[in-house]
């Protein structure tokens, strides 16, 4: 077919069309309607007078806000390179957020080994973290994928591994109001583990989704 | 026309576009053409190649038009669904090139350029099969079992009921008599 043919044949047959909203209220949109799903459980399952005192500890604090703030970020970040013309450097917000998570959860699991001794390294009740992370993490992962599919993203492995770090985050934070206790070496390793299956999980199922 | 007022314009037809405004769609179709073919063409040097690129953002730009949002300029959300497919395209080229070999030969069905002749070979096996069929039905069966399916003797014997002498005497009389009708000299 020839250009103009094309062009005959996509102008004739277009149809009105309804616009997507701004990314940014999108991106909110959907923290909001998540906010309202995790409030839940919340509210009703966990010891919140144990995660008050918890977050009372300064690392803590900065864990939990580390990992909300990569969660955020990541899909903020998500929905603005999920439409065309947006800049790559959308890409680059979550990054110090993770990066500060990954460093104070080294930090407090070197911190309480020596108080653990074996019980750093043993694996334990461990398998709860992780089957939470997975729980919470995939649904959230298809649900974010669901709408950001909307905008058929020209690069959706990008879009893919930012949202797939911020869903990241996102579970990390709501587990921390079902863990009470200190991350040690293997709850690290179990929760990066986790989360490495939720961004492989996003790259192989959600990129072809957001195709 | 300044490029502003350009982008403006182009904006301005998306969005009617966006609307329902077929006419409008057409237009900006049209117009956008020229600016999509320069980009095309800073990443593919083929014009073909180019042209495919541009279909490929036309028809694009057409699946994601819900995207563009008329409160921005147009051409930077353009640009960037051009980009993407051109890079897109040169990718898929590496790919293919990095899996397919060129054979200059592969158009022919032999490697022989004499078995090529195909017109004149179905020619000449037509008349031959004339020919052939103008055979007495002794020689015509010897024939076909022992030259065209290429059986032993033997095998042909036990087809055939002759003996394998007689299946000889045909065979040379076949040949002989095909020589003869082909003008070939004894």
């Amino acid at each position: 077919m020839n250009t103009d043919d094309l062009i005959a044949e996509l102008s004739s047959t277009a149809t009105p069309v309804r616009r997507l909203a701004p990314p940014m209220a999108r991106a909110l949109g959907w923290l909001a309607a998540i906010a309202v799903l995790a409030a839940v459980p919340i509210v009703l399952r966990s010891n919140l007078p144990v995660f008050a005192q918890r977050a009372a500890d300064p690392r803590m604090a900065i864990e939990l806000f580390a990992t909300l703030a990569t969660g955020v970020a990541g899909v903020i970040a998500a929905f603005h390179l999920s439409i065309p013309g947006r800049s790559s450097a959308w890409a680059w917000l979550p990054a110090p957020f993770a990066l500060l998570w990954v460093v104070v959860s080294g930090v407090g699991c070197l911190q309480f080994l020596p108080e653990q001794e074996q019980a750093g390294w043993a694996l334990g009740q461990r398998h709860y973290c992780f089957f939470f992370l997975l729980g919470v993490g995939l649904p959230l992962a298809g649900l974010l994928v669901l709408v950001l599919r909307r905008a058929h993203p020209l690069q959706p492995r990008l879009v893919a591994s930012v949202g797939a770090l911020g869903v990241a985050g996102l579970a990390a934070f709501i587990l921390q109001f079902f863990h009470p206790f200190d991350i040690t070496v293997m709850d690290m390793a179990t929760h990066l583990v986790a989360l490495a299956i939720l961004v492989g999980f996003l790259d192989l199922v959600g990129r072809p989704a957001l195709k | 026309m300044t490029g502003f007022e350009q982008d403006r314009l182009w904006s301005g037809w998306m969005a009617a576009a966006q609307d329902g405004d077929n006419a409008a769609y057409a237009r900006l179709l049209r117009e956008i053409l020229p600016f999509l073919r320069v980009l095309a063409r800073r990443r593919c040097a083929d014009p073909d190649r180019a042209e495919d690129v541009v279909q490929e953002v036309l028809l694009t730009l057409h699946r994601v038009r819900h995207t563009y949002d008329p409160a921005r300029p147009f051409t930077p959300w353009l640009a960037a669904i051009c980009d993407r497919r051109s890079i897109d395209a040169l990718r898929k080229r590496v790919r293919h090139g990095a899996r397919e070999t060129h054979d200059e030969r592969a158009y022919e069905t032999f490697a022989d350029p004499r078995a090529n002749k195909d017109v004149e070979a179905s020619i000449e096996a037509e008349a031959l099969q004339a020919m052939i069929a103008e055979l007495p039905p002794g020689q015509r069966e010897a024939l076909e079992l022992v030259k065209v399916k290429e059986m032993s003797l033997v095998e042909a014997s036990r087809v055939s009921g002759q003996s394998v002498g007689a299946l000889k005497v045909s065979v040379h009389r076949a040949i002989k008599a095909l020589r003869l009708k082909a003008g070939a000299p004894e």
